[in-house]
C-alpha cells in the first residue's frame, strides 16, 4: 500500500526458553524462537498444544488470567518483556491482538475504531476521523461501512466484517506487531480470502504472527512456520500434558522438507 | 406362564401409573397452595382496607352550622376560627387545646422552610404570618412564649380568645381549620369497623346490629386508603391516622442508606471482580480478597435483627455525637435518628448490592476486556469504558432489588428506632423517624378498633411501592437480557 | 486513483497524529498514580464489609461478655408462709363465703380502713391448696386455682388465708470480726447452700456449713480480698448472681430482672416456630420445585415463577399481619377457643409460607442439576415418572435439597416480624403450640423497641441472645453454602 515501509518495525521478537503455566499445570514448555520483523509467522499444531498461550504471552494478556504465569524471556527492542521495568499497557499498544472470535465493542463502528486513539489521548475530532477512515481502509472495510459509521453498532456487522473491524481497531493504534489467533476460523472462504489478502498487504508495515489450524492457509500466507506438538507423561497415576515447539523454519522448507517425523505426519494429516 | 406375568405386569403398571398421576396432582397442589396463600394474603389486605364503619360524633356537626345555615365545610376561615375559639379548652381534655393550636402555628411557619430548631426562637412578627394578621402586642413574643403564658390564660380571658381567633383566621388555611374542627370539636369516634366482604354480604345484619348497639352512630362505607391517609401524620385515632410521616421517613432512610451503600457496594464489587483475582497479587492480598468474598456471602445470611443490634450499639450509642447531630450543632436529640437508621440499613443492604453487582460484572464477557487491554488500555480505562457501561443495567437491577429489601425491612429499624409515635415530618437526618413497615407493625399490634384496617391500608401502599420497584427491575432486566441476547 | 489518493491522505494524517500522540512513549513502566489510588479506594470499599462483620462480632461478643461476667449482689430472700394479716388493723383474713372447687372468685370481708395484704401474682394458700392471685379487691380475689401442683378443693367459710411472702435474710445477731458462725432470722438458713458466697457490707464470706434447725451458718470470713469486719444485727445479706453459660444454656426461665436467665423459653419458642415453618415449607417447597423442574411447561413456569417472586418480595411484617389477623382466627375456628390470640403455631405456619419460595428455588436448582442421562436411564428401565423422580432424581439431588432445608431453618430462626406480631409477647416455656411464647428474635424486638436503658441486665441480655442467634444462623448458612458449593462443583 504505502511505498516506503515504516522504519520503526525492524526489531526481532525473540522468545527465549519460555514456559507458560496455568496454576500448577504447564501449558507449553521451553519455547525458543525468533519472530522476524515485517514477516508473517504462522503457529500450527494440534488443539491444546499451547499456540494461543504463547501468543497471549507475547503481549502479556495472560497477566489477566488468574493463576497464569510465564517463565523465560521475550526480548524485544532491547527489553525483556517480562521485566519489572516494562509497561504492559504500552507493550500491548505496540503488540496488538486479533482474537479467534470477533469481539467488537458494543459501540458504533466509529467508536470501535476510535477507541484506541482516544485511549492515547487523541480528542481532536478531525484527526480521529482520519485515523478511523484510514484504519478501516487498511482493513478493507471502509467501502462497506462508510455510510454507517455512526449508525451501526459493531455487533450488527457480519462475522467477517466484525473480524475486519477488529483488525482495523488494532491498526488504529499503530502497533508494530499484530498477533492473530485463528482470525479466520469463524469465517467463510471468501471472507477468509479477503483477510489473507489483507495480511499480505499489511506485512509491508507490520510484523504478523498468526495461529491457524489450516495448513493451506499457513502455506499460503506465512513466511515462517512454527510447529507445536503435545507431549504426555504419566506421573503418579496422573497424565501430564504440555506443548512443545517441535520445529521452526521458513514455511516452504518446513512444509517441503520437515526435519522431524512428527512434523511430516502432522502436515500430511497423519497426526494422532 | 407368560400371560400371567404379562397380566401381573399390566395390573401393577396401571396401578403404578395411577400413583404417578396422583403424585403429579400432589405437586400441582403444592404450587396451587403457594399461589392460594398469595391470593388470600392480598384478599385479606383488601378486605381490611375497605369496609363499613360505625362512627359517632361528640359534637353534632349540625349544631355547628352558621347562622345562615351553612355547614362547616362551607364556612370560611374566619367562621371556623370562631368555632375553634368557642371550643378552646385550656387543658385540651375535651376540645381544642392550646398545644394543638401551637402546633398548627408551627406547621404554618414550617412552610417557610426554616429549620425546626430555629422556630422556637422566632418571634411572631418574624414568623411570616401573612398580612400581619395578629395582635400587635404579640409581635415580639417568640413562638414558644406564645404557647405558654398567653395562650394558657385564654380560657379565662375573653380578649385573648378573640386574639386567638384573629390569629387563626388570618394565618391558617381554611382546610386546616376544618381539620381542626373535625378532629377536636366534632371528634368523630370509631365504634366499630367491618371488613369489605362482610360489608357487602351482610349489610342488613350490620345495620340491625348498629341500630341495636349504637343507635346514635352513623354507618358509612369507608376506604381506609384515601388521599388524606397519605397526607396526614399518625394519630391516636384510627380514623384520622395517616402515613405522611412514615412515607417521608422511608424516603429519608432510603436516601441515606443508598447514598452510603451504593458507592461502597459498587466499589467493593468492582474490586472483587476486576482486581481481586489479578494474577500477580501478593499472596497475602489474595488471602484477604478471599476472606472479603466469603465474608460478604456470610453477611448476606445474617438475620436482619442482628444488624439492628449492631446499629443500636454502633450508630445509636457509640457514634451518638455524630448521629444525634450534636456535631452538626443540633441539640437535644439522642442517637435514635434517621441517620442511624439509614446507616444501619446501609450495612444491611451492602452485601446484597455487592453480590448483585458482582454477578452483573461477571456477566460482562471476558472478550470485551481482552479486546480493550489488547489495544493498550489500562485497567481503569477498561473498567470505566467497557465493563461498567455493559454491567450497568444489571447493577441497577440489583440496586432496585436491594432498595425494595430496605423498604420492607422492619426489625432492625424497630431496634434502632423509635418507641413513640411521631407526628412531625422529618426535616433533617437528625430527626426522629418512623417508616412504613414500623407503622404496619405498631398498628397491627394495636388492639384498638380500626387500627388493623389502618395497617392494611398502609400495607397496600407499601406493596404498591414494592411492586412498582420490582416491576421496573424486571423490565430493566428483560430489556437488558434481550439486548444482551441480540448483541453478544 | 482518486481513492488511492484519499487513502494516501488519510494515511499521512493518521501517521502524523499518531506520531504526535506516541512521541514520548517508551516501553518503560510508567507510574499511574490515579490507577493505584482508585484501586486502593476500591479495596477500602471491600474492607468495609469486613468492618461490618467485625462490628457484629465485637458488639455481640463484648456485650455478651459483660452479660456473662456481670456479677450483681442481690439480697438473699427466702419464702415464708404466714397467715394473711391486714397490716394496720392486725385483722386476720379468712373466707367470707364457702368456696367450691371450680369457683375462681374468693370472697373476703374486710374493714373499710384495711390495707390489703394481697397483690397481683401473689401465691396464697388455704386448706392445702395453692392459688395465684390474678386480681385483688377489698371484696374478694380473682384467683387461679390449684397452682404449683396442688389440687383445687372445696373450702368452708372462715378458712384462714395464708400468704407466701419473700423475706429478706437478715443477720440475726451481731457479728464480730473474728466470729465464724452467723445467726440468721428464723427459717432463713434454708436459703443457703454450702460454698455459697455471702456479702455483708463490704465483706464477702463463704458458707462452709449450714445448720437449718438452729438457723446458723459456719463461714470463712474475708473472702475474695475483703476484710473481716464487725456487722450488727438486722443487716441484710447479699448473694452474688452472675450468669453462667451453663445457666444460660440450660435454664428454663427467662426474666432477667428477677435473675432468671435461662434461654430455653425463648429458644424453645424459636425452635417451635421453626419446626412448624419447615413442616409447611419443606413439603410444599419441594413439591413446587419438583413440579417446576419435572412437569411444568415453559409457559406454566413463566406463570408460577412470578408468584414465587411476589411471595419473596412481600415484607415479613406483612406476613406478621397476616398471621395475626387471618391465620390465628382461622385456627381458632378450626381448633377451637383453646388457640390463644398469640400462638407459635400460627406464626410458624405463616413463616412456612414465607419460606416456600426459598426452599423451592434452591431445590429446583438442585433438581435441575441432575443429569438428564439419569432420568433417561430410569425411564428406559420402565419406571413411571413418579418412580423416576423418587428413585433416581430425588436421591441424586438430596444434598441440594438438604442445603435448601438448612437455609430454610436459618431463615426461620432469624425471622423476626412474624413472631414479634403473632407468636406472643412474653417468655413462656411451653410445648403447646396453641399458646403464646416469645422467640429470641421477638424478645429482642420487644425489649429494644421500647425505651431501654443502657447497661442494664435487660440490655446486655439482648447481646447474649443475639450472639446465640448469630452463631446458629451462621452455622446453618455455612453448612448449607458448603453443600451447595460441593454439588455445584460436582456437576
Ligand atoms: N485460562 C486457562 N486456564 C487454565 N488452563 C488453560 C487456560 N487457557 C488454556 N489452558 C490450557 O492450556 C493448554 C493450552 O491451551 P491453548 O489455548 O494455548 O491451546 P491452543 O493450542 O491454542 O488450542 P486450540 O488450537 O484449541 O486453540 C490447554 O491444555 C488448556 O487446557
Ligand atoms: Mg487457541
Amino acid at each position: 500500500m504505502s511505498e516506503t515501509p515504516k522504519q520503526s518495525v525492524q526489531d526481532k521478537l525473540e522468545i527465549d526458553a519460555m514456559s507458560v503455566w496455568y496454576g500448577e499445570t504447564c501449558a507449553v514448555r521451553s519455547v525458543t524462537l525468533a519472530i522476524n520483523p515485517r514477516r508473517i509467522t504462522a503457529f500450527i499444531g494440534p488443539s491444546g498444544c499451547g499456540k494461543s498461550s504463547v501468543l497471549r504471552a507475547i503481549n502479556r494478556l495472560n497477566d489477566l488470567v488468574p493463576g497464569a504465569h510465564v517463565h523465560g524471556k521475550i526480548n524485544y527492542q532491547g527489553h525483556n518483556l517480562y521485566d519489572e521495568q516494562v509497561d504492559p499497557v504500552e507493550l500491548r499498544r505496540r503488540i496488538g491482538m486479533v482474537f479467534q472470535k470477533p469481539n467488537p465493542f458494543p459501540k458504533s463502528i466509529y467508536d470501535n475504531v476510535a477507541y484506541g486513539p482516544r485511549l492515547l489521548g487523541i480528542r481532536d475530532r478531525k484527526s480521529l476521523t482520519a485515523i478511523v477512515e484510514h484504519s478501516l481502509q487498511q482493513a478493507a472495510l471502509w467501502d462497506e461501512v462508510r455510510n454507517d459509521l455512526h449508525k451501526k453498532s459493531g455487533l450488527e456487522l457480519s462475522g467477517g466484517q466484525q473480524q475486519r473491524l477488529c483488525i482495523a481497531r488494532a491498526l488504529a493504534v499503530e502497533p508494530e506487531v499484530i498477533l492473530m489467533d485463528e482470525p479466520c476460523s469463524a469465517l467463510d472462504p471468501i471472507a477468509t480470502q479477503s483477510i489473507e489478502a489483507l495480511m499480505r498487504d499489511l506485512v509491508h508495515d507490520y510484523t504478523i504472527v498468526i495461529v491457524t489450524h489450516n495448513m493451506q492457509q499457513a502455506l499460503r500466507v506465512s513466511d515462517y512456520t512454527a510447529f507445536f506438538n503435545i507431549r504426555k507423561r504419566e506421573q503418579d497415576g496422573v497424565e501430564l500434558r504440555w506443548g512443545e515447539l517441535v520445529e521452526f523454519g521458513a514455511t516452504k522448507q518446513l512444509f517441503e522438507e520437515p526435519q522431524h517425523q512428527e512434523t511430516a505426519d502432522y502436515i500430511s494429516g497423519r497426526f494422532g | 406362564m407368560a400371560t400371567v406375568t404379562q397380566q401381573g405386569n399390566r395390573g401393577s403398571l396401571t396401578r403404578r401409573q395411577r400413583i404417578s398421576r396422583l403424585w403429579s396432582r400432589v405437586y400441582q397442589a403444592c404450587v396451587g397452595l403457594a399461589a392460594l396463600a398469595l391470593v388470600i394474603l392480598l384478599l385479606k389486605i383488601v378486605d381490611d382496607a375497605f369496609g363499613t364503619v360505625a362512627v359517632v360524633n361528640v359534637v353534632d356537626p349540625a349544631s355547628l352550622v352558621s347562622q345562615d345555615g351553612r355547614s362547616i365545610e362551607q364556612q370560611n376561615a374566619e367562621e371556623l376560627a370562631g368555632l375553634a375559639r368557642d371550643y378552646l379548652d385550656e387543658e385540651g381534655r375535651h376540645f381544642v387545646s392550646t398545644d394543638r393550636l401551637f402546633t398548627l402555628f408551627l406547621d404554618e411557619v414550617a412552610r417557610t422552610e426554616l429549620p425546626s430548631s430555629a422556630l422556637r426562637n422566632l418571634t411572631v412578627g418574624q414568623a411570616l404570618f401573612s398580612g400581619q394578621n395578629f395582635p400587635q402586642k404579640w409581635a415580639d413574643r417568640t413562638l414558644f412564649e406564645l404557647r405558654l403564658p398567653d395562650v394558657a390564660r385564654v380560657e379565662r380571658d375573653a380578649r385573648a380568645r378573640a386574639d386567638i381567633a384573629l390569629l387563626l383566621a388570618g394565618n391558617v388555611e381554611q382546610g386546616r381549620l376544618l381539620e381542626l374542627v373535625y378532629n377536636d370539636i366534632v371528634q368523630v369516634e370509631l365504634l366499630e369497623s367491618w371488613n369489605l366482604i362482610d360489608s357487602l354480604t351482610r349489610q342488613d345484619e350490620i345495620r340491625a346490629r348498629a341500630a341495636r348497639d349504637f343507635p346514635q352512630a352513623t354507618l358509612e362505607f369507608r376506604s381506609w386508603l384515601n388521599a388524606d391517609f397519605l397526607r396526614t401524620p399518625g394519630s391516636s385515632q384510627a380514623l384520622t391516622s395517616g402515613i405522611r410521616v412514615a412515607l417521608l421517613g422511608t424516603l429519608w432512610m432510603l436516601v441515606i442508606a443508598i447514598g452510603v451503600s451504593l458507592p461502597l457496594g459498587l466499589g467493593a464489587a468492582i474490586y472483587l471482580e476486576e482486581y481481586a483475582r489479578h494474577a500477580n497479587n501478593h499472596r497475602l492480598l489474595r488471602l484477604l480478597n478471599g476472606f472479603i468474598e466469603t465474608n460478604i456471602r456470610n453477611l448476606a445470611g445474617v438475620p436482619s435483627i442482628i444488624y439492628g443490634i449492631l446499629g443500636l450499639t454502633v450508630f445509636v450509642r457509640a457514634m451518638e455525637p455524630l448521629t444525634s447531630g450534636q456535631l452538626a450543632g443540633v441539640a437535644g436529640a439522642d442517637g435514635r435518628t434517621i441517620l442511624s437508621a439509614g446507616l444501619t440499613m446501609a450495612l444491611l443492604i451492602l452485601p446484597i448490592i455487592i453480590i448483585n453487582a458482582q454477578e452483573a460484572i461477571r456477566a460482562v464477557p471476558q472478550s470485551l476486556r481482552e479486546g480493550s487491554y489488547g489495544l493498550g488500555a489500562t485497567q481503569l480505562q477498561t473498567i470505566a469504558r467497557q465493563v461498567l457501561p455493559v454491567a450497568l443495567p444489571g447493577m441497577l437491577t440489583g440496586v432496585i432489588l436491594s432498595v425494595s429489601r430496605a423498604i420492607g425491612e422492619t426489625a432492625p429499624l424497630v431496634v434502632v428506632g423509635a418507641a413513640t409515635t411521631i407526628f412531625v415530618d422529618p426535616d433533617s437526618p437528625f430527626s426522629r423517624f418512623t417508616v412504613l413497615p414500623i407503622q404496619i407493625y405498631r398498628w397491627t399490634a394495636d388492639p384498638r378498633e380500626g387500627f388493623q384496617d389502618v395497617a392494611a391500608a398502609t400495607i397496600i401502599v407499601l406493596l404498591l411501592l414494592l411492586l412498582s420497584l420490582n416491576a421496573s427491575a424486571i423490565i430493566l432486566r428483560n430489556r437488558y437480557s434481550a439486548r444482551a441476547r441480540r448483541t453478544l | 486513483m482518486a481513492q488511492y489518493q484519499a487513502v494516501q491522505r488519510s494515511g499521512a494524517e493518521k501517521a502524523a497524529t499518531l506520531e504526535r500522540a506516541l512521541r514520548q512513549r517508551s516501553l518503560r513502566r510508567r507510574a499511574r498514580p490515579v490507577e493505584s489510588i482508585v484501586r486502593f479506594l476500591l479495596l477500602l470499599c471491600g474492607l468495609v464489609s469486613i468492618l461490618s462483620t467485625v462490628g457484629i462480632l465485637v458488639t455481640l461478643g463484648e456485650n455478651s461478655l459483660l452479660f456473662f461476667s456481670q456479677r450483681s449482689w442481690q439480697q438473699v430472700k427466702y419464702d415464708t408462709v404466714e397467715r394473711a394479716v391486714v397490716v394496720n388493723l392486725g385483722q386476720e383474713v379468712s373466707l367470707a363465703a364457702a368456696l367450691d372447687a371450680q369457683n375462681s372468685y374468693l370472697s373476703l370481708e374486710l374493714d373499710e380502713r384495711a390495707t390489703l395484704p394481697f397483690s397481683e401474682g401473689q401465691l396464697i394458700e388455704l386448706g392445702g391448696e395453692r392459688m395465684r392471685v390474678m386480681a385483688a379487691s377489698r371484696d374478694g380475689l380473682e384467683v387461679e386455682r390449684g397452682v404449683n401442683a396442688s389440687q383445687a378443693l372445696a373450702h368452708p367459710v372462715d378458712t384462714p388465708v395464708f400468704v407466701h411472702n419473700e423475706r429478706t435474710v437478715l443477720l440475726g445477731a451481731d457479728l464480730r470480726a473474728d466470729d465464724t458462725v452467723i445467726h440468721l432470722s428464723e427459717g432463713a438458713a434454708a436459703a443457703f447452700q454450702i460454698d455459697d458466697l455471702i456479702q455483708a457490707d463490704e465483706e464477702v464470706m463463704r458458707v462452709l456449713q449450714v445448720e437449718p434447725v438452729s438457723d446458723m451458718l459456719a463461714v470463712r470470713r474475708g473472702e475474695e480480698g475483703s476484710n473481716p469486719a464487725r456487722h450488727s444485727a438486722g443487716l441484710p445479706l447479699f448473694s452474688p448472681s452472675a450468669v453462667t453459660l451453663g445457666e444460660f444454656l440450660t435454664g428454663t426461665r427467662w426474666n432477667p430482672q428477677l435473675g432468671h436467665l435461662g434461654i430455653w423459653p425463648l429458644l424453645n419458642a424459636t425452635l417451635m416456630t421453626t419446626f412448624f415453618a419447615l413442616l409447611t415449607a419443606l413439603p410444599v417447597g419441594l413439591g413446587v420445585a419438583i413440579y417446576l423442574s419435572e412437569y411444568a411447561s415453559a409457559r406454566v413456569r413463566s406463570l408460577v415463577k412470578p408468584v414465587l417472586e411476589l411471595l419473596v418480595g412481600v415484607p415479613t411484617v406483612v406476613f406478621g399481619y397476616f398471621a395475626l389477623t387471618w391465620m390465628t382466627p382461622l385456627l381458632q375456628q378450626i381448633i377451637g377457643p383453646q388457640v390463644k390470640q398469640f400462638n407459635t403455631l400460627s406464626a410458624g405456619l405463616v413463616m412456612g409460607i414465607m419460606i416456600v419460595p426459598t426452599i423451592a428455588s434452591i431445590s429446583e436448582d438442585a433438581l435441575g442439576a441432575v443429569p438428564r442421562a439419569l432420568r433417561e436411564a430410569s425411564y428406559a428401565l420402565g419406571a413411571t415418572r413418579q418412580e423416576t423422580i423418587r428413585r433416581a432424581v430425588l436421591p441424586a439431588a438430596v444434598s441440594g435439597i438438604m442445603a435448601a432445608f438448612l437455609l430454610g431453618i436459618s431463615r426461620a430462626v432469624g425471622e423476626t416480624m412474624i413472631v414479634a406480631l403473632a407468636a406472643g409477647a412474653g417468655p413462656n416455656f411451653t410445648f403447646n403450640p396453641l399458646e403464646g411464647a416469645e422467640t429470641m428474635t421477638g424478645h429482642i424486638v420487644r425489649i429494644s423497641g421500647g425505651d431501654i436503658s443502657y447497661n442494664t441486665i435487660d440490655y446486655n441480655s439482648l447481646f447474649a441472645i443475639g450472639l446465640l442467634l448469630f452463631l446458629l444462623t451462621l452455622a446453618f448458612n455455612v453448612v448449607s453454602g458448603a453443600i451447595t458449593r460441593r454439588y455445584r462443583e460436582a456437576t
